[in-house]
């Protein structure tokens, strides 16, 4: 099934849907015409305020996403993923989020996940709640990502000084304080990295709290190679260097 | 002075007052402005004497005039390097506040009656 023929099935709202309107998913999108679709029918079910930035796609990703229930910011050029938080991070402030999600949009996250994320914010267990596979699951996760994605947590706890078991998942929700306190300025992958370095620069509390990850041939297909480390720590590294 | 020198001078003299020029009407930033200038007649000094070069190898404790050169420019060479990249950060940077203005500022609503969809 395709993500033209998903939508054409009627929206159906879960009875047990989460009516908080504080709470805002934000979602980054690039070539995700595919995947998208699933993506945004399992969490219209269950939120009302999704936006989407469509990062320069070359594909129908900006019209898939139109037929939801969803905010369609469009960069009219790539400009990264980082960036393309940033731009959904900033709406939703100005639209008066309490609560902030980021989630990936090739559906790799469960939405389930979500509510756990949100509800340890809501409760004040954090300003920032991070997503861990490795606290939870990763399915299907190769050895080689495995192994890039230990090192990184291992350069990230002596690079940034902040002890968290998983550097790079998009999954992780923050209060309104925190989003505004952060301000991603490395537009590409490192991002990830600059999220964790001004939790630790602002003082901002954070947990983490396990999720799960699934990964398929699709979208290991799509998504980063491992080779893609060394530029994200020269990203980084270069990043802190140039104000 | 062989033909290169006569060339290479020339070219020198050139940018140099091509320096001079930019400097009577005011269109200078001071600091980089001297560092070209120093460029230019330190490459001059050298073509002319290459002696000089020599003599500040030996200074140094490099050796060869030819070594210290080479280090130099390799010096030169990874300077200017992270001085372009660091402009072309900014300048992405700058790009990128203007793309999520207009993303923002053209912000629209997708369907909101899921139901019609298929329509």
């Amino acid at each position: 099934m395709t993500a033209t023929d998903t939508i054409r099935q009627p929206l159906v709202r879960s009875p047990f849907r989460r009516q908080d309107a504080g709470v805002w998913v934000l979602v980054a999108a690039y070539n995700e015409g595919q995947r998208l679709g699933d993506t945004l029918e399992a969490l219209c079910r269950e939120y009302d305020n999704v936006v989407i930035v469509d990062d320069g796609s070359r594909d129908n990703t900006a019209d898939v996403a139109v037929r939801y229930p969803v905010w369609l910011l469009r960069h009219l050029v790539n400009c990264g993923q980082g960036a393309a938080i940033q731009t959904a991070i900033d709406f939703a402030l100005r639209h008066g989020a309490e609560i902030l999600v980021t989630f990936d949009a090739d559906g790799q996250h469960a939405t389930e996940d979500i509510e756990v994320l949100v509800d340890a914010v809501r409760a004040g267990r954090a300003d920032v709640v991070l997503g861990s596979r490795f606290l939870g699951q990763a399915a299907g996760l190769p050895w080689g990502r495995w192994l890039v994605l230990r090192l990184g947590v291992l350069f990230t706890r002596i690079f940034s000084r902040i002890r968290v078991t998983d550097t790079h998942n998009g999954l992780r929700a923050m209060s309104r304080h925190a989003a505004g306190r952060i301000r991603i300025t490395l537009d590409r992958m490192a991002h990830a990295s600059e999220v964790l370095d001004q939790i630790r620069l602002h003082g901002l509390s954070f947990c983490e709290v396990p999720v799960t990850i699934r990964y398929s041939p699709a979208t290991l297909a799509k998504g980063q190679s491992s080779w893609n480390a060394f530029r994200i720590v020269g990203q980084l590294v270069l990043g802190r260097m140039i104000r | 002075m062989s033909p290169f020198q006569w060339l290479a001078l020339s070219g020198l003299g050139l940018l140099l007052l091509r320096e001079l020029n930019s400097l009577r009407h005011w269109r200078v930033v001071r600091g980089p402005w001297l560092v070209r200038c120093l460029t230019w007649v330190s490459a001059a000094a050298a073509i002319v004497r290459p002696q000089f070069v020599q003599r500040l190898a030996e200074v140094i404790g490099v050796g060869r005039g030819a070594d210290a050169v080479l280090y130099l420019v390799t010096l030169a060479f990874l300077f200017a390097s992270f001085y372009f990249y660091s402009r072309y950060v900014r300048i992405q940077r700058q790009m990128t506040q203007v793309v999520r203005h207009l993303a923002i500022q053209e912000a629209r609503r997708g369907r909101t009656n899921a139901g019609k969809i298929a329509d």
